[in-house]
């Protein structure tokens, strides 16, 4: 893997500059911009001309795109929010740490939960309780999250009164949203680990070290563990990376001002700015997730760094 | 051909399945349930769904309304009845865009190789490089907040996953004898696409169909639950959610019933998908037990 690094890197950073492209093209043609935003519709059209001359509007698109990747690199500048004028970039970190803990937290919970029942569903393989498991999995992973938020805030909040509703001024705020993200999550982890086990197990070399009596212990965890693993950790870091992103509605249900609260109003404000912002900065902790999952799958499968896959 | 019975099914097998996973028949029938309801919604329907009762606003459920009423007295039984039709166009106009999207460009890719396969294959990573439903967001975003921009952009967002699988099966089934055979008896492109390559792709093509219905129901509920999906007053089952979440304490059934629907609507579309791909693929059933 190491041998590729520099390669992989370099793929990411061009597929980050499209990324951004594209966004920026998405979000460019449309019929309000930056310098009618600013001056209302109340200004004249020279008026209009002018400023839009000054923010650089009337250049090509690609001239634009060119200038604002040039004022990221070198000032980590992301330009001015529509609404409030405040720098995209402050706006951006202000609300990252949320998201950053509602995404490991919930992760961390999700492999806990999915490790454990789907060891045990393994364990179990074609047992009732095996298929109760699933079952219960294939169900939870149907549950939409915004439903599933709403009972919990109804059982726990509304009718128990042990949770507040909503808000984020301190860590029982993230009980929910947490335990909300993590069900589905864990239902994935389940079954792929459950379906992981039950292939490794059936796998030469572990049949090998059983024959050659190695004690039942060491085999599952040094042979089935550290294999089956390997599915999981890829299924791990795509989620961690679709949490960083996709923790919107949960994010907007409970109130968390974390960034995908911030791209919702952006949407709904037209402040394009921000949108496009925080685009980029998932897009790259996605990234860039991806990229450390590809350098764990060589180092737990000697195979994929040999390239042999 | 020979006849295998299983429990109640008699199936003409060859030397392919043998069994109908129990997922396959629970997910059909929770499936069908929702085409039903979504077919004879005028018929099953008590009330017109946006008709108003003013005189029943927020009653709890009851014989007159099974699943009561919300806010402005109009009967939730029947938006849920109606919000079937709206789950199921989701389904299948999203699934047909990215299929549409997918499947063309997922042969030429893998037909053809070369420079093209690079481009489309580097195009789809860049779009994949958006996680979850921010491609979504993006596209919503740009074309603003309705039903149909909403599926718009999930076909669109979805369309990678068609992409693979064809251009994956594309590749291996070009190397195939019988392709080969086709190729060297002057078949022309289209008929070898036609008869030889997509017919063996339909079986997966045809679970990940099911299985991309499934989240596009859910994504689009989401979307319209935060309000940049269907907008009021189409009684889709996420913005029916959205509106009774500010009732929560007062009139709970107004979350649950929508909710549930969504759930039975998406948990069919899994398990029907599950059950298929067994059916198509028996070797995955037969797993190795402790």
């Amino acid at each position: 893997m190491a041998r590729h690094l520099p390669r992989r890197l370099a793929g990411t950073l061009i597929t980050l500059i499209v990324v951004g492209f594209v966004t920026f093209i998405a979000l460019d043609a449309t019929p309000g911009d930056a310098a009618s935003a600013l001056v209302g519709e109340s200004a004249s059209h020279a008026q209009l001309q002018i400023l839009r001359a000054q923010m650089g509007l009337d250049q090509p698109l690609v001239a634009r795109y060119a200038t604002f990747l040039a004022n990221l690199v070198s000032r980590g500048d992301l330009g001015q929010s529509l609404v409030n004028q405040r720098a995209v970039n402050q706006l951006l970190l202000e609300r990252l740490p949320t998201t950053l803990i509602l995404a490991f937290s919930a992760t961390a919970l999700a492999l806990a939960i999915g490790l454990t029942l789907g060891m045990i569903a393994a364990a179990r393989a074609g047992s009732l309780l095996d298929t109760a498991l699933m079952s219960g999995a294939a169900v939870s992973l149907a549950v939409p999250t915004f439903w599933s938020a709403l009972v919990l805030m109804l059982i726990f909040s509304v009718n128990l009164r042990w949770l507040p509703v909503v808000g984020a001024s301190g860590a029982q705020h993230f009980i929910l949203p947490t335990l909300t993200l993590a069900l589905p999550t864990s239902a994935i982890i389940a079954r792929l680990v459950r379906a992981s086990v039950l292939d490794v197990f059936g796998a030469d070399y572990v049949r090998t070290a059983r024959a050659k009596g190695v004690a039942p212990r060491p085999v599952l965890t040094r042979h089935i563990l550290r294999n089956s693993l390997i599915p999981v950790i890829t299924m791990l870091g795509l989620h961690l990376g679709h949490l960083l992103g996709g923790a919107f509605i949960v994010e907007t249900i409970f109130g968390l001002p974390g960034l995908g609260r911030l791209i919702v109003q952006a949407i709904f404000d037209r402040d394009y700015p921000i949108v496009l912002g925080a685009t980029l900065l998932i897009a790259t902790m996605y990234l860039a997730i991806n990229l450390l999952v590809d350098v764990a799958h060589g180092w737990l499968d000697p195979q994929v760094a040999e390239g042999a896959v | 051909m020979m006849m295998v019975e299983v429990g109640r099914w008699k199936l003409e097998v060859g030397n392919r399945a043998t069994r109908i996973a129990p997922s396959l028949w629970i997910g059909g029938a929770m499936l069908g349930a929702i085409i039903f309801a979504a077919m004879f919604a005028p018929l099953l329907a008590p009330h017109p769904p946006d008709l108003v009762l003013a005189d029943a606003k927020l009653s709890a459920p009851s014989a007159a309304h099974p699943f009561g009423t919300d806010n402005l007295g109009r009967d939730m039984l029947s938006r849920v009845l109606f919000g079937a039709r709206i789950a199921l166009g989701i389904a299948l106009v999203g699934v047909a865009i990215s299929a549409g999207l997918g499947i063309p460009l997922g042969l030429l890719a893998g037909y053809h190789g070369g420079w093209l396969d690079q481009i489309l294959a580097r195009a789809m990573d860049v779009w994949l490089a958006f996680p979850g439903l921010l491609l979504a967001l993006v596209i919503v975003s740009r074309l603003g907040p309705s039903l149909e921009n909403t599926i718009i952009a999930l076909g669109i967002m979805a369309a990678p996953g068609f992409f693979r699988i064809t251009r994956g099966a594309t590749i291996s089934a070009r190397r195939q004898v019988y392709v080969e055979a086709a190729q060297a008896v002057g078949a022309s492109e289209r008929r070898i696409i036609a008869r030889h390559i997509l017919p063996n792709l339909a079986s997966a093509l045809i679970v990940l169909a099911t299985m991309r219905a499934s989240t596009m129901i859910l994504a689009a509920g989401g979307l319209s639950f935060i309000g940049l999906g269907a907008q009021p007053p189409l009684p889709e089952w996420g913005a029916l959610l959205a509106s009774g979440r500010g009732y929560l304490d007062t009139a709970p059934w107004l979350a649950i019933f929508p909710g549930i629907a969504i759930t039975l609507a998406s948990a069919g579309l899994n398990l029907f998908g599950d059950g298929l791909r067994d059916f198509f693929d028996p070797r995955q059933i037969q797993k190795p037990g402790f």
